[in-house]
């Protein structure tokens, strides 16, 4: 049935979005800030993995260890240059480091990788499961269950390591989170990393899904994880997830009913719509937008 | 007296920008004078947005898109006027700046300014894949030179002067709507929202109206824009020319009037200097405004005494309330 | 007579927390009314609902008879109440005249549109500006300091300013959320004096304080919370010797009855 085939194929594509509206959110609890620059990280991440899978000569997961391997590093030089020196500052002044630090890698990006798409090979040989009419490819299946596999081992790391219960803390407030001896820069440090990691593994899995990574996509993708935090909730992480879940399903039908070049408009629409009718998304609280 | 005193710095800028075409005869420099006073206007025209309520605005390219193609379309279409276009294209942005604007600013800033992010990249795609329109990547050539009295407007130094006149313009309406009851409410809604409702002020209206004003500019100098080149293509909107602008005003000192000016004078100049290495254009940008926020995050022209925060009511011939002498000025943010 | 504020059964919860319990409260117009109860007791949610920077959960606030409840902050000031707040709220950058100018915008029309042209509208309305906020500026002190940038004050004259703004929108009623707040004996005094004059030429306020040398001295008639309950409304007299009042400050097994109990409140060290 056309409808199940793009229901797979909208979730798949969801998880990826749901992937980075994690990274995204984690940084929008622990740092506190929106960040502009999360989607260079993605970009990053997807060409350390690019150049993982050339080295390597298609082995999945060293890419998927480079892409975060290489986001995590970017993520300490991004706490470095526009969170820690800010902490204590008006918001504003962070906020415009990061888009003054997205607007370098933006462009160091073209400068680095070229002006062109990359493609990355199919992983899989194109091979799929039928099922009936409906197929998933195996690519489909790696990336699904990568993303489930990160969410259960996130979900594992926050609620019952020393290390995630550190980051709700600072999470919820810094203060009393450094009164009780959390380190909070050192936690905001790599739960930034962290979170930035995870962004970079979507972005080899963007790119092993899609098969082409562009240096300029980044603005794209962090639409994508802004509106799928904004679907879910600001301030929820799993709300989040469902917010990119919901906007992968969506998207897919939308680009399915009419036409792909229309992909990144359709996601404008649903975020204008989400802020239009209930910004505090799916599972915020109403009015924990303002 | 105090009043001329007060405003000669401005009369002497003005008057050397005036002057420019009588001592700089080389063509190339004269079109990078047209260049550097037309970023001088986007980037006025977006400090109105960042810089005076609040609000934080990365995709101003989009207004200057709109702009520069209402221009276009409606000068090959209906062959309308550059003058009559001049405020039309500002309008439309004006008007879109609107739907940009409605779900929005009831919100936190940081919707809003994520929100212009998309919303830059939008704009660029409808006018990319909207080709019965606008002919998409092919863009739109032969937009005729603009006639004034029965002259023809072809030369760099015809259209420095009339963009010299339009930021003239600008900057002078902008100096007297802050001066005013509207630029006080832009200003407190900029500096405590809380307060600012409290005091009665209508946040919301404010803030379209602000948006609204910033945006109308920057479809002007889209129109300019267009018949300058008498080409245009969605190339020349990307969301990095929303990010030179920013770059421009947040260098140059947002929330002051002349900040803008100096910051796109610079950079542009800059970018002129440095054609070769175009590619690492961006990249300086960013640096700068990196380099800005940590080492003065207030821009160049924080705290400059030549704002125009002054409440003119001193030498007003009107209001003598007060003994002449007396200075004083708000210190931009 | 009818109350000039009111408040039925007003009810703010925070999830599960219940920052106000159907909260019941009338002023007067004319009156200094106080409200006081222990830190985190709900004054200041109280003022928020009021004003309209929070929603009620349930029940409703009045203003001459009408309601109010949940209407936006601006509406409620163009209504004629006005305020300040707990944590000093000014417009830091701009001068202290600019930010008494700034109470008068709803007294004042200057479009856009007639600021571009320097109309008449415009000229009334800055003359209008100016000369009022000169008298209040005179009212309360801080003429000298006319053209200095609001952050660069003392505390103490911070928190005039910010009265002094709240005054230019002509208010009916005045709500002040610890005024005295960091004031030494001799500016609190002036305070005094000040919210005296200030309700003699006819302004009904509402005031929320810690400094009980205030409150027992300005006011006619008190509330008081605690833990988002009104426990007590009366007179300083009857606040003062109320068990529940002195419990809810002092604790349990603590008090001493007989005389001292009189200036029980008024000696602890708040």
């Amino acid at each position: 049935m056309f409808f199940l085939q793009q229901l797979i194929n909208g979730i798949t594509q969801g998880s990826m979005y749901a992937l980075m509206a994690v990274g995204y959110s984690i940084i929008l609890g622990v740092v506190g800030l929106v960040t502009f620059v999360h989607g260079e990280v993605i970009v990053y991440g997807a060409f350390a993995g690019f150049y993982a899978l050339l080295i390597s000569r298609g082995n999945a997961f060293l890419a998927l260890l480079s892409g975060f391997a290489a986001s995590w590093v970017l993520g300490t030089v991004i706490d470095r240059i526009c969170y820690r020196p800010f902490r204590e500052a008006a918001r504003e002044t962070a906020l415009i480091a990061t888009i003054g630090l997205s607007i370098t890698l933006r462009s160091s990006a073209q400068v680095i990788f070229g002006t062109q798409q990359k493609f990355m090979p199919d992983m899989f040989g194109n091979r799929f499961l039928a099922f009936g009419e409906v197929r998933i490819t195996y690519t489909q299946l790696f990336v699904l269950s990568t993303v489930m596999f990160l969410c259960i081992l996130l979900q594992q790391l926050v609620t019952n390591t020393k290390f995630g219960v550190a980051l709700r803390a600072v999470s919820m407030d810094k203060k009393a989170a450094a009164l009780l001896g959390v380190d909070v820069n050192r936690a905001v440090l790599l739960g930034n990393a962290l979170a930035c990691g995870l962004g970079g593994i979507s972005g080899v899995l963007l790119g092993m899904y899609y098969n082409a990574i562009h240096p300029l996509m980044g603005a794209a993708m962090a639409m994508k994880a802004f509106t799928s935090t904004v679907f879910g909730g600001l301030g929820s992480i799993a709300g989040a997830a469902i917010g990119g879940f919901l906007l992968g399903i969506f998207e897919n039908f939308g680009v399915a009913l009419l036409s792909s070049g229309y992909r990144d408009i359709f996601t404008f629409l649903i975020l204008v719509i989400v802020l239009l009718l209930r910004p505090s998304g799916i599972m915020g609280r109403k009015g924990a937008e303002l | 007296m105090g009043r001329f005193w007060e405003k000669f710095p401005w009369f002497m800028l003005v008057l050397f920008l005036v002057s420019v075409p009588l001592w700089l005869r080389n063509e190339y420099f004269l079109r990078v004078a047209v260049v550097v006073v037309l970023y001088a206007l986007l980037a006025s025209s977006l400090n109105v947005i960042n810089g005076y309520s609040g609000l934080f605005n990365i995709g101003h390219a989009a207004f200057y898109c709109v702009g520069a193609y209402t221009a276009a379309i409606l000068s090959k279409k209906l062959g309308l006027s550059f003058w009559l276009l001049l405020p039309l294209s500002g309008t439309a942005s004006a008007l879109l700046s609107f739907f940009l604007g409605f779900p929005t600013l009831r919100l936190r800033g940081i919707y809003f300014a994520m929100t212009t992010l998309g919303f830059s990249e939008i704009i660029r795609l409808v006018v990319l894949n909207w080709t019965s329109l606008t002919r998409g990547p092919m863009g739109i050539p032969g937009i005729p030179f603009p006639s004034f009295l029965g002259w023809q407007l072809r030369s760099n130094v015809h259209f420095y002067y009339v963009i010299l006149a339009i930021t003239a313009l600008m900057v002078f309406l902008t100096g007297r709507v802050l001066n005013s009851r509207v630029g006080r409410a832009w200003i407190a809604i900029r500096e405590d929202e809380m307060a600012a409702k409290a005091m009665g002020i209508e946040v919301f209206k404010y803030r379209l109206l602000n948006l609204a004003f910033g945006a109308f500019w920057a479809g002007v100098a889209g129109c300019f824009y267009a018949f300058f080149a008498s080409f245009i293509s969605p190339d020349s909107f990307t969301l990095d020319e929303g990010f030179s602008i920013l770059a421009m005003v947040i260098l140059g000192g947002q929330g002051t009037l002349v900040g803008p000016i100096l910051g796109a004078t610079l950079l542009t100049v800059l970018s002129e200097i440095f054609r070769g290495i175009a590619q690492y254009r961006l990249i300086i940008f960013g640096i700068a405004i990196l380099l800005t926020v940590h080492l003065r995050p207030q821009g160049i022209a924080g705290n400059v005494v030549f704002s125009w925060r002054r409440d003119n009511l001193l030498s007003s011939k009107r209001a003598p309330l007060l003994a002449e002498g007396a200075d004083y000025h708000v210190t931009p943010s | 007579m009818l109350p000039l504020l009111e408040t039925r059964s007003l009810c703010r919860y925070f999830g599960g927390l219940k920052a106000l319990e159907k909260v019941d409260i009338q002023v007067f117009d004319g009156e200094i009314f106080g409200i006081i109860g222990p830190n985190g007791a709900g004054k200041t949610t109280l003022f928020n609902v009021i004003t309209g920077f929070l929603e009620a959960t349930s029940g409703s606030v009045l203003f001459k008879g009408k309601q109010i409840t949940n209407l936006a902050p601006e509406r409620i000031a163009r209504l004629g109440i006005a305020r300040t707040f707990q944590n000093i709220r000014l417009f830091k950058h701009m001068t202290v005249l600019e930010n008494v100018r700034v109470g008068f915008h709803i007294h004042t029309k200057t479009s856009i549109l007639d600021a571009f042209l320097r109309s008449r509208t415009f000229w009334d309305d800055e003359t209008k500006t100016m000369q009022r906020s000169l008298d209040i500026l005179r009212r309360v002190g801080l003429v000298e300091q006319m053209f200095y940038t609001a952050s660069s004050l003392p505390y103490g004259m911070q928190r005039k300013l910010e009265i002094a703004r709240a005054l230019a929108s002509d208010p009916v009623l005045l709500l002040l959320d610890e005024p005295a707040a960091g004031m030494n004996p001799k500016e609190t005094a002036d305070l005094v004096e000040f919210i005296r004059k200030l309700n003699k030429e006819g302004l009904t306020i509402m005031i929320i304080e810690h400094d009980m040398k205030v409150i027992m001295n300005v006011c006619h008639r008190i509330a008081v919370l605690n833990y988002g309950v009104k426990i007590c409304e009366g007179t300083p007299t009857d606040v003062q010797r109320n068990q529940e009042v002195i419990e809810a400050y002092l604790g349990r097994g603590r008090v001493s009855f007989g005389k001292s109990q009189e200036g029980a409140l008024e000696s602890l060290p708040l």
